[in-house]
């Protein structure tokens, strides 16, 4: 990176930070710190909702997906659009009627103070762990590449967004989510339009989509009720409708903020917009990562992204082997160029046989291409078993780093911390505000003002943040730890989601009933998760079903209508 | 403290009611009131239920697109 790269990443991050804590500074009020004074429009929830859900990884992993593995991972969002409209109909009004400030507050009103206080610790643990994760997934890429400390990678990024969040609260997450999101879609249009300019003379976009189509890049969706196909039409719509009910429906981080919305119909439109919007947009970023594939076609990639790793095992003595295989993958990769250009000659010439032949011959250069990489990973990861074999994380920032011109560079960075601080800054609002409202006003102190809890809230929001930022630094010590936050998720996530199903379309059963309901399915999918060896989603599943399915069975045990709910006074 | 450990686990009457500003109906039995908050104050989508039924049909095409896109540069 250059001084200008410098210029632009420091330059629009901390502008940014700064403009955000300035604007809101001044915030007394606990409606105003938590709910922004309820005077958004809903451009802006649309938005600050988009740029919660998209963290860094969105930037740095998606088009490393389009790359690797073509545009099937789009179908995992198709079930988004009927969540969100479920949430709009059903969870947003009735969230708006009671005035909550947490999704946790409506489990009290709906149910007792018990259900919510046990809804509230379940977002607080998982939370609190998954925050880490969102400053220091980057920070480890970024650090590889750069050769920055990571320690100082975390603390800049991490201080800079505890900040802001703490300075303004929600007003200034929102407020700041719409510049960062701005900076995100001009880094990642302007990559775009580079990567096109950058493509080989002659070869025109009909060309490069042959070219990723023919290396099956450009299958979007596949209808098949195949099990071991990892992204279907079929799971996408069922699975991706529940994970996102979850997440939108019941997740502070996102609760709070299209609660932000001036009306019911401000705060639903926010969410239609994301609706509609979400699957091009994350259509867009895979294809970013397809015509990167197109690209590399081209222009020799390296042979294991992650370059740094490979070069420090390469120039020892012992990486002979590595530095043959690479040899093997130039040799491989001249040969395929030679194919794909005939290829495209042929077609260009109407000779679809000769094309198909070239095509086919392409193809095979291309397995044996990966065989090659196989064998890289394999001996990268035997030699330092800390090594992930998956560089699917530095495709976009290798293309980024050796393809964009300077300036650029330093754009398309700052769209990568831009993303992770959006995401962190909902988390860090979300966690302060569930400690806030549902422990400490709720159990230990009733009756302050409001300015008392205000300063409660910007002490608490800290906390979490150096919470994340101590998980943060020392993450590198647990292995695997993003798999491990993700089981996680889906170890709570659906027990937490049973209790907002059988408060919202479960009249009849009552805070009793479904506590214990959700404290027996806990206990059963933590003993599953330590006996069974399934896939960590299905846990989602089986969590939601045990937690409303016993709370049927346990009211209809106990007799009496159990509708139940915290007196006036439990929640001030 | 200790009250409250003792109300947490105590069965109370549902009092939704009591939660609402006065004269307010119960908010978690009640439909939907027409209101202000009702108007989606879009042209042609005048209800909620025609911009769900807009955001479908919006799923529906980018559903229907990416299958001809696939299918075209397969």
């Amino acid at each position: 990176m250059s001084l200008l790269d410098y210029l632009v990443l420091f330059g629009t991050m901390i502008g940014i930070a700064a403009y955000g804590t300035w604007q809101t500074r001044g915030v007394h009020s606990l409606s105003g710190y938590f709910k922004g004074d309820q005077t958004t429009r809903w451009a802006a929830i649309g938005i600050s909702v988009m740029a919660t859900q998209a963290s860094a990884i969105t930037f740095m992993s998606t088009p490393g997906q389009g790359y690797e593995s073509g545009l099937g991972f789009v179908q995992n969002y198709f079930g988004m659009p009927l969540a969100l409209i479920i949430v709009a109909a059903v969870f947003l009004p009735l969230y708006r009627r009671l005035d909550v400030y947490t999704a946790y507050e409506f489990l009290g009103r709906r149910f007792d103070a018990k259900t919510r206080l046990l809804g509230a610790a379940l977002f607080l643990l998982q939370r609190g762990l998954a925050a880490g994760i969102t400053i220091y997934a980057p920070a480890i890429v970024l650090s590889t590449v750069f050769g920055w400390r990571l320690d100082v990678t975390i603390l800049l990024s991490g201080l800079l967004v505890i900040i802001y969040t703490v300075t303004g609260g929600s007003r200034a997450v929102t407020l700041t989510h719409k510049y960062q999101l701005g900076l995100i879609f001009a880094g990642m249009v302007t990559a775009f339009i580079v990567l096109l300019v950058r493509l080989p003379a002659g070869l025109t976009l009909t060309d490069a989509f042959t070219v990723a189509g023919g290396f099956k890049k450009l299958e979007a969706v596949d209808f098949s009720l195949d099990v071991d196909q990892r992204y279907t039409f079929w799971s996408g719509l069922l699975g991706g409708l529940f994970l996102s009910l979850s997440y939108f429906g019941t997740d502070q981080s996102q609760v709070q903020r299209y609660l932000h919305g001036a009306s019911l119909r401000e705060s639903r439109l926010g969410l239609m917009f994301n609706a509609v919007c979400k699957i091009p947009m994350q259509f867009f970023i895979l294809l970013l990562g397809a015509l990167v594939f197109v690209f590399y076609q081209f222009e020799r990639p390296p042979v294991f992204f992650n370059e740094v790793a490979w070069k420090s095992q390469a120039e020892r003595a012992s990486g002979d082997r590595l530095r043959a295989l690479a040899a093997d993958f130039t040799a491989v990769h001249t040969q395929k160029q030679q194919l794909i250009r005939a290829w495209l000659d042929a077609q260009h010439a109407g000779n679809p046989q000769a094309a198909a032949t070239a095509r086919a011959a392409a193809v095979a250069a291309q397995a044996h291409s990966e065989a090659i990489r196989d064998e890289t990973k394999g001996l990268l990861h035997a030699a330092d078993p800390r090594t992930s074999t998956n560089d699917a994380d530095y495709v976009f920032i290798t293309f980024v780093l050796g393809h964009l011109p300077h300036g650029m560079i330093g754009l398309l960075v700052a769209v990568i911390f831009a993303a992770a601080l959006s995401s962190k800054a909902s988390e860090l609002n979300a966690l302060g505000a569930t400690t806030t409202v549902d422990f400490y006003r709720h159990v230990l102190k009733r009756d302050a003002s409001d300015a008392h809890y205000v300063a409660a809230s910007k002490w608490f929001t800290a906390f979490w943040g150096l919470v994340a930022l101590a998980f943060a630094l020392f993450a590198h010590l647990v292995e695997n730890l993003i798999q491990a936050i993700n089981i996680l998720g889906s170890v709570f996530y659906g027990v937490v989601l049973g209790l907002f199903l059988v408060a919202f379309f479960l009249r009849r059963v009552g805070g009793t009933a479904v506590f214990w309901s959700a404290l027996t399915a806990q206990t059963l999918v933590f003993g599953l998760f330590f006996t069974l060896n399934i896939s960590y989603l299905w846990y989602n599943l089986i969590g939601c079903a045990a937690c409303v399915l016993l709370s049927l069975i346990l009211q209809a045990a106990s007799g009496a209508r159990g509708n139940t709910a915290e007196p006036v006074t439990a929640t001030p | 403290m200790f009250h409250f450990i003792q109300r947490l686990f105590r069965g109370t009457g549902l009092r939704t009611r009591e939660l609402l500003p006065h004269g307010s109906g119960d908010p978690f039995h009640s439909p939907a009131q027409p209101g202000a908050d009702e108007s989606t104050g879009l042209p042609g989508l005048p209800t909620w239920r025609r911009v769900y039924l807009f955001v479908f049909g919006c799923f529906v095409l980018w559903v229907v697109l990416l299958v001809v896109f696939s299918r075209v540069f397969a």
